[in-house]
């Protein structure tokens, strides 16, 4: 084994110099993976092993890539990392209004990978500040204000936040007008401050792309040392980004052209969606309107810790189906899983309590990640309209998460999943595929120097199928 | 297959299913035939108006609503009596009724009163077509209100033929306690028993300008909108549609052409119901409102003689806009139209036909298209486009501005800042662009710069668009470039953009019948945020109260709670001086 590699990554896939093995490292809050590809963008080989992020990331690492075949276990040209291990990025979003510029924050620290740990709006007070602390957020988004708008706020909420104990950085992104005066109210020495666009410039419009860069600066430069990350970037002279940031960058790289993208992260806890594309050609101006590229993060959905919220958001009807067909208490079953989060099915029964969980959090998360007619009744009359993405011509949807992958029939799951939405622009006849190979981090690595070779990697990877349930007429191209 | 479409109930009724229970109801239902059809020695108004077509007969049309049935009836007989004594005859009338024939009897007395009268008794709506020889059309709360069943077997009992009134379909009841679902199933039950009866002449009536046509921007919509209903009620119902049209449209040349469009996507061997004069270009001048009305009835009776289209001519007595007509000035108008019709038929030579037929082939064109756009946007959504109950829900629900907005054939808005541009304008349409200029003449004139920058919210609180986007034109006359937070915005949203914007008015344009309510609740949700600005209100400013008939105005009660009234989009300009 020989831990090291000749350059950093850009050297070789922004230009033509040649090289022949690179490495990609994702290191999970359970699993640290890796990946070896060639410049044809195929997989040499991949492995993994147990995260150990309480010693030393590297130890897990190396675990790892003792699991590969001996040829390939270094040295390589470049590598690529990514973390969610020990909780991933913790941030806090704070805005004005919370359907407005609060909003926008969020869908802001979502889209850059973030855990959004704390919401505030308004003109905080001591108890927002508190609240905010307790959650020991690594990064404060400041939103508030359209461009020459409210600058009150964003000044106020600055002094306020000052105040925080925890954060390693902040990031302004409210009214252009007042956002550097918020920054020098919280800069006092120790804290990285930086301002950016403002993600609600103008009604009706959010602008999350100078926000994402900046939160994923920051995560290189002070987070990934607080996780003890920096003697893996060192050793392989390489960044590190936020997991779910690369996944997203995975979106724009998969086979084929046309429609939205959509990938549903089912983990134990959460359940995340990511689309591409997808958003309404007609907004509303009072709303804030969907990023082209949106995460969205469920936190009650979850096939273990979050099993008891799965079931709980489950419509009455969809539960007494699953329960009388598989003559079992959903809520005791999730109890069970919240209980054991290390919990495996041993028998046929569990497995298919797992599918049901799996199913039903797979079908709600994407539900609510997608567009629907919202009623709102008023004195004046009703109001029906429409917001959300539009989904309904998705190309692909993806599969992550270890109940997907080791389900029996994680592609029908998906396809049953969905078709089993009512009322939601949801995809309707998408090719489905599963992320076996753990090969959408990596993609998402790859893609911010070399888009053909992520495009590669992903074709090699993502085996598309037309669900059963769905169309089987399409196949994937 | 999922996805069922997301403007629908999870339990809406199977439409089909309500369909076959109207059919079933019409076993019971033997249609009556009209004192006029029997003198004429036909059954029905569709064979009435073969006949009269066959004979070249120019027909005419009346619009009558006294205070009680028996009023109406006495002003009926008096109007054919003195038709005769002129030497004329009027073809049919169509009554403006009391909306609470729209309810129950068991509401009737609740339910506020409004003008118009009503069928208290099956004697009654046998009068109406037995009273004196002129045929009725019962369109107003018939068929599309929570009545739908029992009024239109009443009135296929008593004789009449042509009952109406698809375009009402998303009119509301005050006062009817069910939902929007129930009032469409008890239509879609109707139209069973309407298409029951469809090869003895039941011919469902629809009036564009009383639905969303009213909102239309664009002729090609009213086009491709009367195909649409035109497939919800002789494809998926089963019954005939007629149409009738005209009051929103005052140049008689667009009149024409939309009447000929009309009459050519038409299906041979039915006949619509009529086409109305003007009821905008009216003034307090009586003696001017004549040569509207003569050039109007010319236009009206080539256009009947062209296309042979068996649609009386509609003519609105001259003092409309001061009083409600009596009987008499309904015969003098009918008197102008039918000396009208004697010499219109040797005009027809010197007419450019072509000219207008070349714009009616446009509206055709673009109305295909806007019909096809709402056929697959509908089939897109998950619709069911057998299901009458899917389609008028989701329509219903939808909203005419909605339609247009996503799938009109003129330029389509990206947001509710934007105004659709038509491709064939409507005359409402027109004159909104007239009032643009003369706003921002106005602002442009006296208008000056505010010192300081100021930051306004403008918006509107229901689909109206219109004054919102004078508001907007006349603002950017001052320079003011304002935040538009759109059409159909709630207190709370305009608070929120208001607070974000760090606004010092916010500028609304309201015709919802709430503007008191509404008021009230933005200045609470103003306070709720520490907002402290001016709210400036114009438009339709009265306010809904239950057991009256008509909203009152409520421009000074706003005032007392210290709204800024605006009764002119000039009145803005004092607001910005005032700054």
């Amino acid at each position: 084994m020989r831990l090291s590699t000749s350059d950093r990554a850009e050297a070789f896939l922004a230009g033509d110099r040649p090289w022949s093995s690179g490495l990609l490292i994702d290191v999970g809050s359970t699993f640290t993976k890796i990946m070896v590809i060639d410049p044809s963008g195929a997989v040499l080989g991949r492995a993994e092993s147990s995260t150990t992020i309480d010693n030393d990331v590297m130890d897990g690492i190396t675990a790892a890539i003792a699991n590969l075949p001996a040829d390939l276990q270094g040295p390589w040209d470049w590598a690529l990392a990514s973390s969610s291990a020990a909780g991933g990025l913790r941030m806090a979003s704070v805005g004005l209004t919370e359907a407005l510029s609060g909003r926008a924050g969020s869908l802001a620290a979502f889209g850059a990978g973030g855990k959004v740990v704390a919401t505030a709006h308004g003109f905080l007070d001591d108890e927002a500040i508190a609240r905010i602390d307790a959650e020991k957020p690594h990064l404060v988004l400041l939103a508030g204000g359209l461009d020459g708008g409210n600058s009150a706020a964003l000044i106020h909420n600055a002094e306020q936040l000052a105040r925080l104990k925890t954060p390693h950085g902040y990031i302004v992104a409210g009214n252009a007008s007042a956002a550097q005066e918020a920054a020098d109210k919280l800069r006092d020495g120790s804290r990285d401050v930086r301002v950016v666009d403002n993600v609600f410039p103008r009604a009706g419009e959010i602008a999350i792309m100078a926000t994402r860069d900046t939160v994923r600066d920051l995560f290189l430069r002070h987070i990934t040392r607080a996780k003890g990350l920096e003697g893996m970037m060192e050793t392989f002279r390489t960044d590190c980004e936020p997991t779910p940031l690369a996944v997203s960058l995975a979106l724009a790289h998969l086979p084929g052209d046309g429609g939205p993208v959509v990938f549903v992260d089912l983990g134990g806890a959460t359940t995340d969606v990511h689309s591409l594309g997808g958003v309404r050609p007609d907004q509303r101006k009072v709303e804030i309107p969907e990023p082209e590229i949106m995460r969205s993060v469920e936190g009650d959905l979850g096939m273990r810790w979050g099993a008891p919220g799965t079931v709980a958001s489950m419509t009455s009807a969809s539960r007494a189906v699953v329960e009388s067909r598989l003559s079992c208490n959903l809520e005791d079953e999730a109890n069970r899983r919240r209980d054991d989060p290390a919990f495996l099915p041993e028998n046929d029964h569990d497995r298919a309590v797992d599918r049901a969980l799996a199913e039903a959090a797979v079908a709600i998360a994407i539900e609510r990640h997608a567009g629907k007619v919202v009623v709102r009744h008023r004195p004046w009359g009703d109001r029906y309209q429409v917001t959300g993405k539009d989904l309904r011509p998705t190309r692909i949807v993806v599969g992550i998460g270890g109940a997907l992958r080791h389900g029996a029939e994680p592609v029908g799951l998906i396809g049953d999943a969905i078709a089993g939405i009512e009322g939601a622009q949801v995809p309707r006849n998408p090719a489905i595929a599963i992320d076996q190979s753990y090969a959408l981090y990596a993609t998402g690595l790859i893609a911010r120097h070399s888009p053909t070779l992520a495009r590669a990697l992903a074709a090699g990877t993502l085996r598309l199928d037309a669900s059963p349930h769905i169309t089987p007429e399409v196949q994937a191209s | 297959m999922s996805n069922l479409a997301s403007y629908l109930p999870q339990d809406c009724p199977d439409g089909r299913a309500l369909l076959a229970q109207g059919r079933e109801i019409a076993r019971d239902v033997t249609m009556g035939v009209s004192l006029l059809c029997e003198q004429h020695g036909v059954t029905s108004e569709v064979q009435y108006k073969k006949k009269m077509v066959e004979e070249g007969r120019l027909m005419t049309s009346l619009n009558i609503g006294m205070q009680t049935w028996a009023e109406t009836a006495r002003a009926l007989e008096y109007i054919a009596e003195e038709s005769a004594k002129r030497g004329f005859r009027v073809d049919r009338y169509q009554m403006q009724m009391d909306r609470r024939m729209g309810l129950p009897p068991e509401m009737w007395e609740k339910a506020a009163k409004e003008t118009g009268p009503m069928l208290m008794s099956k004697q009654d709506w046998w009068e109406t077509a037995h009273c004196a020889p002129i045929q009725p059309q019962l369109g107003d709360m018939m068929i599309g209100s929570p009545m739908s069943v029992s009024n239109a077997r009443n009135a296929l009992e008593a004789g009449v033929t042509y009952i109406g009134n698809m375009s009402q379909f998303a009119w509301k009841y005050p006062g009817w306690p069910g939902d929007d679902v129930e009032q469409m199933a008890e239509m879609v039950k109707a139209m069973g028993l309407m298409a029951a009866k469809r090869d003895e002449d039941a011919m469902m009536q629809s009036y564009l300008e009383d639905g969303f046509c009213a909102t239309f921007k664009d002729y090609c919509s009213y086009i491709g909108w009367a195909m649409f209903e035109r497939y919800l009620i002789n494809e998926v119902m089963g019954s005939r549609l007629s149409i009738a049209y005209g009051g929103l449209t005052h140049n008689p040349v667009s009149k024409t052409a939309v009447i000929l469009a009309l009459e050519k996507i038409k299906p041979a061997g039915t006949f619509n119901s009529f086409y109305h004069c003007n009821t905008t270009a009216y003034s307090a001048q009586v003696d001017e409102n004549y040569a509207v009305l003569s050039i109007d009835d010319l236009y009206l009776m080539l256009a009947q003689h062209r296309t042979k289209s068996g649609a009386a001519t509609l003519s609105i007595p001259v003092t409309e806009a001061l009083r409600i007509p009596t009987t008499e000035e309904i015969v003098q108008v009918q008197t102008v139209a039918h000396r009208v019709a004697r010499d219109a038929p040797r005009l027809m030579e010197s007419f450019n036909w072509d000219h207008i037929d070349a714009i009616s082939d446009r509206m055709i064109e673009g109305g295909t298209r806007f019909y096809e756009n709402i056929m697959q946007g509908l089939e897109e959504l998950g619709v069911d486009m057998g299901d009458p109950m899917q389609l008028l829900l989701t329509i219903r629900r939808m909203g005419a501005q909605a339609i247009e907005n996503q799938w009109g054939v003129g330029e389509l808005p990206t947001s509710d800042a934007e105004i659709y541009e038509p491709e064939i304008p409507t005359d409402t349409f027109l004159d909104f662009v007239e009032r643009r200029n003369r706003v921002k003449t106005i602002f442009g004139a006296n208008g000056k710069k505010p010192k300081d920058a100021i930051q306004l919210v403008v918006g509107s609180t229901d689909i109206h668009e219109y004054a919102m986007f004078l508001i907007i034109e006349g603002l950017q006359q001052v320079g003011i470039q304002p935040i538009v937070a759109g059409t159909s915005v709630d207190p709370d949203e305009f608070a929120d953009l208001a607070l974000e914007a760090g606004a010092s008015a916010i500028l609304i344009s309201t015709h919802n019948g709430m503007a008191l309510t509404y008021a009230q609740q933005l200045q609470k949700e103003c306070a709720d945020r520490g907002l402290e600005l001016k709210i400036a209100m114009g438009g339709t400013l009265n306010q809904d109260v239950e057991g009256l008939n008509a909203p009152i105005d409520v421009k000074e009660q706003l005032k007392e709670i210290g709204v800024v009234v605006c009764t002119d989009v000039t009145d803005i300009l004092n607001l910005l001086q005032a700054h």
